[in-house]
């Protein structure tokens, strides 16, 4: 059943004199990856720490299913979690790991044995082969995957991610970021995943959320955010962006790369001169200087493509353009 | 060839104490008609021996288990709640007491005690050796405390764990390696103690240190101290040594 799951509003938290969070208001809809965007030190882990119960925020609700719960420890939450350093129980075996959250229910022997092992088969890990292993033992996906199978083994009613994949190479996280895609699928849990990877964000959300300096600066689905993106800084922040200053300099025509046609000089409008031309696999990446500011292009492979010197002339349809403030 | 950087090391401790204690080991099997048991025999026949080895454990054991209770609260908090300015703040004032001289120490202590109306006696040496080896438990605990992260913690208690759980489950197995060792270190140093029973023990204060050093120093019996010193070496190291093939491998970080 769709609809709002948890909500958190107004909420202001302080370090001392930093102010990590500037009364943020954000919803999570029920079976949905909502991701928590934005450069480190913007507040998102902050945020799902507030959200978790670990941290308390100094103003501001959190409600779950319409429920006040800012005030509720983290074990009453029936929340997971996936911590940025995995912080796996290093003097347990995996199994151990994974059947923390059933035991402190008070699960039956049986009952844990056959959770944990649908578990550790719904993350990848055969529990015959890896259920004894020290996780010590494991490498950086397996131990990720015991992390994940950890917050997930007691049917938590939202699982929450702060950074799981950042210290693993490209191919494991992206196979570990579908897989978690495929886990939400089987599962419909109810996700918030905090990352500062734009691609990883793009990759994973239904919805996203990006922060910077303590506040959420835009919200809506990856389409929405990466095409109508309401600043400069999240034009810039959520995919590649060309940030044509107007005059006066306080307005910005905002165009992605791929809406970019090069054109024979003789063509009207913008004239630049191509810098440096590179080869990406399915497509060249160009780049242009233009009086006001450098242009990439996204050039498609069929046809001709620019050369560096070349002289070219810059369009853009005018509706994927769009004017911010900023 | 890595084992070359610690010859200097090992020359030392040849020298100044295993070929030394191989001299003790030989004294210990002298005896009037050549080569022979007799001195350890002395030690199991006579009772004042015996009484006083028992003694020194039971004591051993009660100043272990009362460094124990007093350092785990603290290095609890230190593990769960302390940042790491705290962390380090704790270890100070900790350590700092090791920088006066533990005869002084004990002098000063007996003064205190004095002023409270507490005698020299059991109980004043029991406090005196609990004070004494607090840093020696305290220290490998804190080490151990390291192991236990913020977020180890967290995790625990997102997972559903309040903090009796957190605490029973988490931080004391994580702390584990520590307590065994601190155990221990203070266990074998008490058991050997001699400073500090014979300032505050009074007449309790005849312990297996003051036993060897009236069997060496004023008997002159160098068989039996040697005997008795052989006997006691062997005990400690048979306790090191199971304490750490129990502990095993939990002891790296």
């Amino acid at each position: 059943m769709p609809g709002v799951h948890a909500e958190v509003r107004g909420i202001t938290k302080r370090y001392g004199r930093t102010l990590a969070l500037d009364s943020v208001d954000l919803v999570m809809q029920r079976g949905r990856i909502t991701t928590l965007l934005g450069p480190s030190g913007c507040g998102k882990t902050t945020m799902l720490k507030i959200i978790a119960g670990i941290e308390k925020p100094d103003k501001g609700t959190v409600v779950f299913d319409g429920r006040d719960v800012t005030f509720l420890p983290p074990e009453k939450r029936n929340i997971g979690f996936v911590f940025q350093d995995l912080a796996l129980f290093p003097h347990m075996s995996v199994f151990d790991n994974v059947a923390f959250g059933l035991r402190v229910r008070g699960y039956s022997k049986s009952e844990i044995r056959r959770r944990v092992r649908d578990i550790l088969e719904l993350v990848g890990l055969d529990p015959e082969v890896y259920g004894d292993r020290r996780v010590t033992q494991l490498s950086g996906g397996q131990q990720q995957r015991v992390a994940i199978a950890r917050a997930l083994v007691f049917e938590p009613s939202m699982l929450l991610l702060d950074e799981p994949f950042a210290h693993l190479d490209y191919k494991v996280k992206m196979r570990l970021l579908s897989e978690l895609r495929r886990i939400q699928r089987e599962t419909g849990a109810t996700i918030v995943y905090v990352t500062h990877d734009q691609e990883e964000a793009m990759l994973v959300s239904h919805t996203i959320a990006i922060m910077r300096a303590g506040r959420v600066v835009q919200v809506g689905p990856p389409e929405e955010v990466y095409e109508r993106p309401s600043s400069t800084f999240v034009a810039s922040f959520f995919g590649e962006a060309n940030i044509i200053p107007l005059e006066g300099g306080r307005r910005h025509v905002i165009v992605r790369p791929e809406y970019v046609r090069l054109g024979p000089p003789t063509n009207g409008g913008l004239k630049g001169v191509v810098v440096d031309v590179v080869f990406q696999g399915a497509f060249y990446r160009v780049e242009v200087q233009a009086p006001q500011a450098s242009i990439v292009a996204i050039v498609p492979k069929n046809g001709v493509h620019p050369r560096p010197g070349d002289r070219v002339s810059i369009a853009w349809d005018e509706d994927k353009a769009l004017v911010v403030e900023e | 060839m890595s084992w070359l950087a610690s010859l200097p090391l090992i020359l030392f401790l040849v020298v100044f104490f295993y070929a030394p204690f191989a001299v003790l080991a030989y004294y210990s099997v002298q005896t009037d008609h050549g080569l022979g048991f007799d001195n350890y025999l002395a030690l199991v026949t006579d009772r004042t021996y015996i009484m006083v080895a028992a003694k020194s454990l039971l004591l051993a054991g009660e100043v272990t288990v009362a460094t124990l209770l007093l350092s785990l609260p603290l290095v609890i908090y230190i593990s769960v709640h302390a940042s790491s300015r705290e962390r380090t703040a704790i270890l100070g004032l900790v350590i700092i007491p090791f920088w006066i001289d533990v005869l002084l120490r004990a002098i000063a202590l007996r003064t205190v005690l004095e002023s409270i109306g507490v005698r020299e006696g059991y109980a004043a040496m029991l406090a005196g050796m609990v004070y004494e080896m607090l840093p020696l438990m305290i220290l490998p605990m804190y080490a151990s405390s390291r192991r236990v992260t913020r977020s180890i913690i967290d995790a625990a208690r997102t997972a559903g764990a309040g903090w009796g759980t957190v605490v029973a489950r988490i931080v004391l197995p994580l702390l584990a390696p520590g307590i065994v060792a601190g155990s221990l270190l203070v266990m074998l140093m008490s058991l050997t103690e001699f400073v500090i029973p014979a300032l505050l023990g009074g007449v309790s204060g005849f312990t297996l240190g003051s036993l060897i050093y009236h069997v060496f120093l004023s008997s002159g019996l160098w068989g039996v101290g040697a005997a008795l010193t052989v006997v006691v070496v062997l005990v400690l190291g048979i306790m090191s040594a199971v304490a750490a093939s129990r502990v095993g491998g939990g002891l790296e970080p």
